[in-house]
Order: C-alpha cells, then structure tokens, then sequence
C-alpha cells in the first residue's frame, strides 16, 4: 500500500516538474519563426469590413489598405507594436481581434481562470472531507 | 404543379403531427390501439415530409424557376450534382432538411426502439412529434420553400459560389444529423423525466444516440474545417467562427453526455446531471440553428439569414428549452446514496472531465455573446478572436490530455492496481524520452509550451496503443460474441481516446512548425520550402461546367527529381463574376505542402506557399474518432438492466 502511494507521488511529482519548466521560459523561439511582419501584424488586426475575418486573409478594400499603411510605417522603421498601436488609437478596440485587458474585458479574461480554481477548490474541499 | 403539391404534401404533414399528438396524449382510449394510431401517424408525417423533400430536390433538378427558392438559388448551367445538394444551401432548403432529419429519426424509434416501455415510448414520439410540429409551422409559415412567382423567369441567380464544392456536398447534412441526432436524446429525456422517476435501465436506451449525433456532429465538424481549409484559401482549419463554435458547443456537451452516460450505466450515479446534459445537447443544437440563420453573429457561414426568421426560431428555442427545464426542475432527485468520495475512482475523474468540458462549454459560449453583450450595454465595441479562444482553451485541454490516459486505467471502486501504474509509469516514461527527442531535434535547447501539449498528445496516443494490445483486452479465448460484447466497445473507446491525442498532436505540431511563405515569383523561379523546391511554370486555363480556372503550373521538387505538378487556381464563375481561389494541396506522408495564389500578371505572381507538417492527423484524428464510436456503436453490451462494471 505504501508503495503505491509513493508510485502516485513521484508520478504526479514529475509531471509537475515537466510542466514547471515548460512553463517557465514560453514562446522565445515561437516568434522566430514568422519573418514576414506584416503579416505578424495583419493576423492581430480585424478587417472592420468584413464578417469574422482578420486583415491578412482579407483582400477588402480596407484591409488592402491597411496592409499598405503596415508597409510603410515598417519601412519608416516602426516597430510591430507601435504600429498596432498606432491602428488600435485610430480605429478603437475593434480592429485587434485579441481583446485588450482593460475594464470592459476584465470580465472576459477573469471567467476562465475563475471557473477553472474554483473547479479546483471545489475539488480540495471535497478530498478534504 | 410542383408548388401546390409541395405545399399540401407540408399541410398533410402537419395534419399528421397534429394526430400523432392527439393519438399519443388521448388518454381514453387504450394503449394497444393508442400505439398503433401514434405509430401509424408518425410514420406519415416521416413520408410527407420525405415526399416534400424528394419534390423539392426534382424543382432543383428540373430548373423550375418558378418556385422562388429555386430561382434564387440555382440557374440552368449548374453542375447537377450542385443542383442536387443545393437544396440544402440555401435557407429554405436546409429548413426543409431540418425537417426531414428530424422525421427520420422519429421513423428509426418507432422502428428500432419498440422493446422500450410503451409509456415511455409513447411520451418520446409526442415530445419528438412536437419538435417537429414547431419547425413545420415554421417552415410553413416563414419560409415555405414551395412559394410560387408566376410568370417564372427564364433563369436563376445562382448558388452562392463559394457553396459549389465537393465539401458542401457531406458537410451540412452530417452536421444536421449530429444537431439532429440530439432532438432524441431531448425527446427521450423529457419522456424519462415526465414518465417515471424510478425508472433505471434508460442508459442502455439512449446510449446509441447518444453515440449516432456525436459521430455524426463529429464527421459534421470536421469535413466542415477540411472544405474550409481548402476552399477558404488561408490554410487554417478552425477560424472560432461563432459558426464554427455553435457546432463545437453541442459536440463538447455530447461528449460530456456519453461519458456521464456511462458513468451512470455502470453506478447508477448523476442520473439527474445526465438528463441535463442531454437536454443541453439538443439546447446548443437548437442554438446553433438560431445563431446561424439569424444573422445575429456574423460569419462567413451565414449565408443566408434574415432577422425576422431569427425570432421565430428563437420564440422555439425557448420554448423547448424553457419547458424541459421546468419538467427537470420538477423530477429533480436527490442522490439517494452519499458513497464516500474517493479520488482515484473512475467516477470522479468522469466528474472531473465533465466539470472541464462544461467550463469549456461557458467560455466559449461567453466569448461568443461578450462582443454582443458589451456593445448591447455601453456600445463599446470589441472583437473576440481567435487568439483568445486559444489562451483560455489551452488550459483546460492540458488538464483533460493529462486526465485522459489516467482515467480508463481506474476501477469504478477505488485504488489503482499495481498492474495499471505500471502502465501508466511506463507509458510516462516512453513519452517524455519521446519528447525530449522532439525537443532536440527541432527546438534545439529552448522549452516551450507547444512541447507540454505535444507531450500530453504523444502520452495519450501511448497508452491508448498500451490499452489496445491484446494482453490488455480481456481473454482471446471467449468465443466471438463475448469477445464481441467485451473486447470491442473497450477497443472504440481506446481508439477515440487515441485519435483525440492524433488530434492535438496534429493541431500543435502544425500551427507551431508550419513555414509559411509569401512572395512574388518570376516565370522559372525557384523557392525553398522545408526539403522540397518549387518553380514556378507559367499560367494556363481549363473550362468548367460554370467556371474559368486560371490555373499557375507548378512544380515540386525534392532532391533535383520532379515529384509532383501542382496546380493552384483563380476560378471564375461565369453567371456571378465571383472568383474563389482554389488551393492546390499536395500530401507528403503526415504532411502538405499548401499553395495559393493571389493577383497574377503577364511577367510574375504573388504566391503563398506553405508546408504544415503533420497537417493530416488533424482530419485523421477526427475520422478515427467518429470510426471508433461507431465499434461502441454497433458492439455495446446488450444485456439490459445489468450493472456491469467490469464490462467496460
């Protein structure tokens, strides 16, 4: 008996070591591999006119021009953020297709991980008694 | 001609509904004769509708412009088989489906399921034949397919073009088999609640359903993200359209029934949980069909939706919803036996995942209406895309693909046995050499978070390989029908587990080491992508039924030797003037290379290319997902009213 505890320890242990350092240094090399920056900020941009898609896979009118906006402030030597920056104060919350933390979101990002720990203390709770 | 009898063959229909309901709710008469006349009326109400359906698709087929549907969604020049499944491209059409499905799956219970009680039975056609009746009323009156113009023009406006495509042919009718498929499951459940709260052997009665809508919605799914992958031309496969996650909702609340399902068939526990998320399935379904054709959340999906049909399904939706939420309220038990809690018990780590996938359930559901919300209370306007959905997930999936092996391996009682830790331990070891390997060999010495969930999928596709070796499958020595009842329901569901983890492995692996490339090329250029060349050939064209491709000729090469030509192309629908562009895809093992074109002149192209490695385990997965329900399918046990938990 006691050795199948101890087997359930270091299994647990050493998925938790895992996923420690897996955590521990995310996405450095993720962003390697995109060269092309225009794209890598077409992707965050939302193409206002059209249904559910992102200005780099739209050929509208808007996100053609947008892209041409994108290429030349990369060759007046913006930065990506800057430029998202800039299009965010512009054209407002809408056109980056990730929300913004800010308070009319906070609801948005708080929910999962809300739902998630109070899954998890739920879970204590129980074990406890 | 075809207007008039279409629509008397809908009257018919609906008269047929209206007496099934009478002949089933009528309680004077008695209960021998009372099935036969709901039977007998049930199944007319399956043949009208047929019959209407059949009417229609010949409309469709014979270019009868003078029914507005058809005008306005089909032309002469059309392909046939477009003709065919352009019914149900269209709102009318797809209603219609709707509709028939429905019908047909009232037809395979008064058919199949006649062992069932016949109180229960009879309250499951009344509640199925009520759907029914509402959709009927609602196709009559808001969007009667067979609504007539006279005199009939001479030519149509065409199917929407992006539509035309061999996709669309599989894809919405598997989806609405699965939404469907669920409508059972709801009829059943309201039937159990009203009829008996005691009532115990059920699990076995809806199991099948419950597993049909789910390979179904499953097959729906993905055949859906393979036509958008290549059709839509950007390479991606699931865009968190609000579409797209409106098929995703029911699909996760059928996953967490089947599991809730088998939890209760074996302990008799959460029976009231399980009725819920029955009625939930069919809810989502319901909202699924409500979303889409109303227009309300924009997409690329919504081809055709009107506002005023909107409230019409939704006026339904709440309706069914509302009413089998207040007969739940009223049947609500209270556990009768408090068993004490133990952790390590297959039951909790079924409570586990269903607690997970309800959470995934709510957040996507809220990401879905935040936007709406937000902009209906302060007019803030936001988008929630994709990139979101994925943070939020991607927890919650390493939670389950960490759950996921463990579980099987448990008893229903308590306590591992020795012999299913050293599974695990082993499997555990394998995977993280397997990975470590991954790690060295791609990313160099940087770990990162794609790793975790590629190592989470490889574990999972482990021990699922562990679980189906024959050692681990119960004696060979039984003879074919015990091997049958045992081993193979054991086997579909270590084969779905297996695929989910194909699946992961697939969707990560791909998004994280996919090359992209987009950039102009000059006729008899060459690029680099991954180990293969491209070079460029020149342009040509090829004439279809009702389109002009301007195709650019490629060709692939790998190590100096041709290997294949491939051929993207700029299509032109000659009616509309709509272009779509056609990728060009070529599989290499687990692999695609993906091109597609854009603008393309006398002298150069702007091209996209890119190469997805392991790409194809995405679909695989989701395939042998819907293969290995179907073993759980056709091989449950069959024994009713056992509880048989060494079974599965």
């Amino acid at each position: 008996m006691l050795q199948q505890i101890n087997f359930v320890k270091i299994f647990f242990f050493s998925f938790f070591i895992v996923f420690l350092f897996s955590v521990g240094s995310a996405s450095e090399n993720d962003q390697e591999r995109i060269s092309d920056d225009i794209m890598k900020i077409a992707v965050e941009l939302k193409c206002l006119e059209c249904e559910g898609q992102n200005v780099y896979e739209s050929n509208s009118n808007f996100s053609q021009s947008i892209k041409a906006y994108i290429r030349e402030e990369l060759k007046k030597g913006k930065n990506t953020k800057d430029i998202i920056h800039d299009l965010h104060k512009k054209y407002g919350d809408e056109i980056l297709m990730t929300p913004p933390v800010q308070a009319n979101t906070y609801a948005l990002w708080i929910l999962p991980f809300f739902l998630l720990s109070f899954g998890f203390i739920l879970l204590l709770f129980k074990l406890k008694r | 001609m075809i207007a008039l009898t279409g629509n008397l063959l809908l009257l018919f229909a609906l008269l047929s509904s209206i007496s099934t309901l009478i002949f089933a709710k009528t309680p004077a008469i008695n209960v021998d004769k009372k099935y036969k006349f709901t039977c007998l009326f049930g199944v007319f109400q399956f043949l009208f509708i047929f019959f209407s359906y059949i009417l229609l698709t010949y409309g469709f087929i014979i270019s009868d412009f003078s029914l507005i549907t058809v005008w306005q969604n089909s032309e002469i020049q059309k392909p046939l088989i477009y003709k065919i499944t352009g019914v149900w491209g269209n709102h009318e059409g797809s209603m219609l489906l709707w509709l028939l499905i429905l019908s047909v799956f009232l037809f395979f219970i008064i058919k199949y399921d006649r062992r069932i009680p016949r109180s229960v039975l009879l309250n499951t056609i009344a509640v199925q034949t009520s759907i029914i009746f509402a959709f009927l009323l609602f196709i009559i009156f808001t969007s009667n397919p067979f609504a007539l113009q006279l005199p009939a023009p001479i030519d149509g406006i065409g199917l929407n073009t992006l539509l035309q495509d061999p996709g669309l042919i599989i894809h919405p009718p598997m989806l609405y088999v699965g939404y469907v498929g669920y409508s059972v499951l709801f009829s059943y459940s309201v039937a159990i609640m009203l009829e008996n709260p005691q009532t115990d052997n059920w699990a076995k009665w809806v199991e099948k359903w419950a597993y049909i809508s789910w390979t179904a919605l499953t097959l729906g799914i993905c055949i859906g993200s393979w036509w958008a992958y290549y059709e839509l031309g950007w390479g991606g496969w699931w865009f968190w359209d609000p579409v797209e996650n409106a098929s995703l909702l029911p699909w996760i609340t059928g996953t967490a029934l089947i599991h809730s399902l088998h939890n209760y068939k074996s302990t008799g526990q959460h029976r009231d949980w399980t009725l819920l998320l029955s009625l939930l399935s069919f809810s989502f379904s319901l909202m699924g069909t409500f979303l889409v054709r109303s227009g309300i959340l924009t997409s690329v999906h919504s081809f055709a939706s009107d506002p005023q049909r909107g409230l019409w399904i939704l006026i339904i939706m709440s309706f069914f919803i509302l009413f089998s939420l207040l007969i739940f309220l009223r049947n609500l038990q209270k556990e009768n036996e408090k068993k004490d809690f133990v952790f390590f018990s297959r039951g909790t780590f079924i409570l586990i995942n269903n607690y997970l996938l309800m959470v995934s359930v709510v957040v996507i559901f809220f990401g879905m209406m935040y936007p709406l919300l937000l902009e209906a209370l302060t007019e803030d306007r936001i988008t929630v895309g994709p990139k979101y959905f994925n943070i939020v997930i991607a927890p919650l999936v390493i939670f389950i693909a960490f759950l996921m092996p463990i579980a099987p391996n448990l008893s229903w009682q308590d306590n591992w046995t020795q012999y299913a830790l050293k599974k695990l331990m082993i499997s555990f070891v394998i995977t993280i050499s397997i990975t470590i390997a991954i790690q060295i060999l791609i990313y160099g010495n940087a770990y990162t978070f794609n790793l975790l969930l590629l190592g989470l999928a490889i574990w999972i596709i482990i021990v699922s390989i562990i679980d189906l070796l024959p050692r681990n499958l119960s004696n060979f020595n039984l003879s074919f029908s015990e091997l049958k009842r045992k081993n193979l329901p054991i086997m579909g569901s270590r084969i779905v587990h297996m695929a989910f983890g194909m699946m992961i492995f697939g969707i990560i692996y791909a998004s994280a080491f996919s090359e992209n490339k987009d950039l102009k090329m000059n006729l008899g250029d060459k690029i680099q992508i991954n180990k293969f060349e491209l070079q460029y050939d020149g342009f040509g064209t090829h004439i279809g039924e009702n389109y002009d491709d301007l195709q650019v000729n490629f060709s692939l090469m790998k190590d100096d030797k041709k290997v294949a030509d491939m051929a993207p192309a700029k299509r032109f629908f000659r009616k509309s003037g709509d272009i779509t562009t056609e990728a060009s895809i070529q599989k290499y093992y687990f692999d695609h290379i993906y091109i597609t074109v854009g603008e393309v002149q006398e002298q150069f192209i702007f091209v996209s290319v890119s190469y997805k490695p392991f790409v194809r385990f995405i679909w695989l997965g989701g395939f042998l997902m819907a293969f290995g329900v179907s073993f759980k399918t056709l091989f449950r046990s069959k024994i009713i009213g056992i509880t048989d938990a060494s079974a599965n």
